[in-house]
């Protein structure tokens, strides 16, 4: 579809979106410590609900710019958002693996939202101008 | 919290599932994101995403319900990588969206990097 142009305008939007959808797990979290249905738990859950509407809404506009399996593939970086969440939230660890991880899920991104190469098509086309 | 034994059976059945439900899901809401509608809330109250979120929402309980069937809970979200090959198939099968090398080696990278921060 309309894939192929790779613009980084597009991008940031994408990768701003993934990083609203990792902020639902962090409240999320938050709303896990807490009892079942007291006032502070239905903050965060309330909280989550709204983030998640966001998130909604701007995954349709998104989801118009990119190829599904692209975009839906560019979720892998929530990867990369909770690991830095957890650390300046949650003040976790960063394990070595957990760094590698992140690292090869970058890697993957990346590979996918470069732009295809074009196919034997227009070298086909340039030996026709020069048959002519 | 474990319903289940060790068996691997039932978390995979269930998450394959789960994930096809969120990779429909995903597919109807790009049906949706193809029409251009004349009042812009109609872009979100409609029946592909209104039923798209659904199937998402299932989804999301048969994920919670596949962590309580098992004890390495470690599977879960390496399984839940199904999700991007199946959107990669429905993608080709639904709106012609061409199955790339740079899409293959980035969904296996993608893939092998979230095994690895899970181990």
């Amino acid at each position: 579809m309309e894939g192929k142009t790779l613009s980084i305008k597009n991008l940031l939007l994408l990768q701003g979106v993934v990083m609203i959808f990792s902020l639902v797990s962090v409240l999320s979290k938050f709303a896990s410590g807490e009892s079942f249905f007291s006032l502070r738990f239905l903050l965060f859950f309330g909280a989550e609900l709204v983030v998640l509407a966001i998130y909604a809404v701007l995954w349709q506009q998104v989801i118009k710019r990119f190829d599904i399996s692209i975009a839906y593939a560019n979720k892998a970086m929530v990867l990369l958002w909770g690991l830095l969440w957890s650390v300046v939230i949650f003040h976790e660890k960063i394990t070595f693996r957990k760094a590698l991880g992140v690292l090869i899920v970058i890697a993957g991104v990346v590979i996918l939202n470069l732009p295809e190469k074009e196919k034997a098509q227009p070298t086909k086309r340039a030996e026709e101008e020069v048959s002519k | 919290m474990m319903l289940a034994g060790s068996s691997l059976l039932l978390p995979v059945a269930i998450m394959v599932c789960s994930e096809l439900l969120a990779s429909s899901s995903q597919i109807l809401l790009k049906k949706s994101a193809g029409i251009t509608y004349e009042n812009p809330i109609r872009e979100y109250l409609n029946r592909y995403v209104l039923f798209g979120y659904g199937m998402l929402f299932l989804s999301m309980v048969l994920t919670i319900l596949a962590y309580r069937t098992t004890d390495i809970y470690m599977i879960v979200p390496v399984l839940e990588t199904m999700g991007y090959i199946f959107v990669l198939f429905f993608g080709r099968i639904f709106f012609a969206e061409p199955i790339t090398r740079n899409k293959m080696l980035g969904i296996l990278l993608i893939l092998a990097g979230i095994v690895v921060f899970n181990l």
